[in-house]
């Protein structure tokens, strides 16, 4: 990906779409997916099949589940 | 009141999932498992619409997620393509068969799919409330790192996501709307 500059953070804040097929866009997807490998990765959801009668519903069994964010790298 | 237990049609133990599992069971979506799902619904030419976030980032609005939201025909032969492709990429997982079109043009059209290994975690959808169906949806097929894929148009994501109750899908829909100039 190239250096971009910006004159505040407040511009850079703007680039908010990538044009797909593009290098700079293929970079961003990877980039973004990599880091929240590393910096919000999610428990190991329950594997299988679930049914529910609303999304709702599913958003709710997802929250049984799940913990919002893996304990701080330090404490590790 | 507390939301009703959902039905857990099926949990083969290829991982031995706990409730409370140690520290190595934190995983992440794998992004090259996604398109090789991409590849295989496009192969089994299941009637399938991507939406939620993965849908955004194929329009070039980039952000992280959990999982694969895709609206699926609830037919039983789309269904049975749906299985094969998802058999195509955990061959040895029987509870793939649990997915059936009874079930999403009934009384759960929310069916959630999480592999074995963790690396996907997939929502399938036949209708959200009584606002969408699959029928309901525009959709273009665009290329994805050079894989074809179905996915609502920016103006349908947008109508999914504005007047939801969650506000990680109210700040996509404000995105969308500013970047893609789009009409209330």
């Amino acid at each position: 990906m190239p250096i971009r500059k910006f004159r505040s953070l407040s511009e850079a804040d703007k680039i908010k779409r990538f044009r797909p097929g593009t290098e700079e866009f293929s970079h961003a997807l990877r980039s973004v997916f990599g880091m929240a490998a590393i910096l919000a990765p999610h428990r190991l959801a329950p594997p299988g099949v679930f049914k529910f009668r609303s999304i709702e519903e599913a958003q709710d069994w997802n929250k049984s589940w799940k913990r919002p964010t893996r304990p701080s790298i330090e404490s590790r | 009141m507390p939301p009703p237990a959902p039905i857990a049609a099926s949990r083969h133990k290829h991982v031995e999932w706990q409730p409370d599992g140690p520290d190595s069971q934190w995983c992440a979506m794998d992004f090259e498992k996604v398109l090789v799902l991409f590849r295989a619904l496009g192969d089994q030419s299941v009637d399938y619409i991507l939406v939620g976030a993965i849908g955004m980032t194929v329009h070039g609005i980039v952000r992280a997620t959990q999982d694969v939201d895709l609206f699926v025909r609830p037919q039983e032969n789309n269904i049975a393509r749906l299985r094969a492709a998802l058999r195509s990429l955990f061959p040895e997982d029987a509870s793939i068969g649990d997915i059936t079109a009874a079930d999403l043009a009934g009384e759960y059209p929310a069916i959630r799919y999480n592999s074995p290994d963790g690396s996907l975690q997939i929502d399938l959808l036949a209708r959200l409330g009584q606002a969408f169906a699959y029928e309901d949806l525009r959709f273009e097929e665009k290329l994805y790192e050079g894989v074809p894929v179905r996915v609502a148009t920016a103006q349908t994501l947008y109508e999914m996501k504005k007047n939801t109750v969650r506000l990680r899908d109210r700040a996509d829909a404000e995105t969308l709307k500013e970047e893609f100039g789009l009409e209330e």
